[in-house]
């Protein structure tokens, strides 16, 4: 069947409009690189959208969203977990470990709030068998630990598989959550760098 | 429930206070805090103080799915075991307060392995959690779980033998297909 020349305009302004369409949103999102937009033409753009890599990079956009919908699942995750621990009875462990109190869930609410504006997930959040709540963050060996006690108190401990584990007492506000959480990352993430340097090659 | 091993009562037996270093100690982890057989529990799943425990001299490993207290088995529940020998056994506090950690056989009627890993601040038995200031608290069983290996995964099938250890050494448990 042959193209009509009516039919070929028409088909000419919808790829148009949808080009145009993709431009404004990655001139949205500040994605100066789609082939689409008119300042990336010189890499190449109109080839790239023609022969369809135009379309690959909407599909990653989309993973990009699905990723980011699933993180968003992660935290509620995190906080109905959290929610859930109230439901735990005494000797829950078969031993006699205490239940999270009330307000030894609401402070540990009250720090996986502050992780969750920080973008920094927890490995894992589990009820204490000697009354609590626990964070831990793990690196390869490095694990950070951050436990909300049913005494009103938090503890940080920075330990891995060779020296002593160091314990310090974590101030429960944001000041105290943010100097934490910037040394956990940093000891967790100190081993990477090292490495890394180890292996970058002398000049 | 399956039946606890009969071997597993102390009918009479004294305590027996020594403990060899190459004994193990074993600890079951529920499931809602140890689940993923690829991984190792937190310092979550440890107790402090008198953390109970069997002792491999007199229980094997799986026993202690057995909460004969409870009248309870948890068959899919993960054992941790840790030797005598690699208990952490002491921390200083301020250089004054030396708390040491040690392991007490402890048995009760239906359980003659029962023992547990008792504090003692300057040779004094500590009972009560907050006694203990809770850095140290924190530190020793982040230690401890450090020298905790698994010895039965989550989940993982293993029949209860009814014979009672040959030795204070640990023995090879069967894993169910």
């Amino acid at each position: 069947m042959e193209c009509s020349g009516q039919d070929f305009v028409e088909a000419v302004r919808e790829i148009v409009v949808s080009f145009k369409l993709a431009a404004f949103k990655a001139q949205a999102v500040g994605d100066l690189t789609r082939p689409l937009f008119l300042k990336a033409a010189s890499y190449g753009g109109l080839r790239d959208a023609l022969n369809g890599r135009w379309v690959a990079q909407e599909l990653r956009s989309l993973r990009a969203e699905a990723i980011s919908f699933r993180n968003k699942g992660d935290w509620e995750k995190w906080f109905t977990k959290l929610a859930n621990f109230s439901s735990l009875k005494p000797g829950w462990d078969s031993y006699r470990a205490e239940p999270p109190l009330a307000a030894t869930i609401r402070a540990a609410e009250g720090f996986l709030m502050f992780l969750r504006k920080k973008g920094t997930s927890p490995t894992k959040i589990n009820p204490s068998v000697v009354g609590g709540v626990g964070f831990s963050f793990r690196n390869g060996p490095r694990a950070v630990y951050i436990e909300f006690r049913n005494t009103g108190n938090a503890h940080a401990a920075f330990t891995d598989d060779a020296s002593e584990p160091e314990v310090v007492k974590v101030r429960q506000d944001t000041t105290g959550y943010s100097e934490v959480v910037a040394r956990a990352e940093e000891y967790l993430h100190e081993q990477t760098a090292r490495r890394d340097e180890n292996q970058r090659p002398s000049a | 429930m399956s039946k606890p091993p009969a071997a597993m009562k102390t009918n009479g037996r004294p305590r027996e206070p020594r403990f060899d270093p190459a004994e193990h100690l074993f600890r079951r982890v529920p499931l809602s805090i140890w689940d993923d057989p690829t991984e190792r529990p937190g310092p979550e799943a440890v107790e402090l103080p008198d953390m109970s425990v069997g002792r491999s001299k007199f229980g094997h490993a799986e026993w202690v799915r057995f909460d004969v207290v409870n009248g309870q088995h948890y068959e899919d529940w993960g054992i941790l075991g840790v030797l005598v020998s690699d208990i952490p056994p002491r921390f200083w506090d301020l250089g004054v307060f030396q708390y040491t950690f040690v392991p007490c056989h402890d048995p009760e009627e239906r359980d003659y392995p029962h023992s547990e890993v008792r504090a003692y601040n300057n040779g004094v038995h500590i009972r009560l959690a907050d006694a203990l200031p809770e850095d140290i608290h924190l530190k020793w069983r982040v230690a401890l779980l450090r020298e905790m290996d698994p010895i039965i995964k989550p989940r993982q099938k293993v029949p209860t033998r009814e014979q009672p250890p040959r030795s204070h050494l640990l023995e090879a448990h069967t894993v169910a297909s």
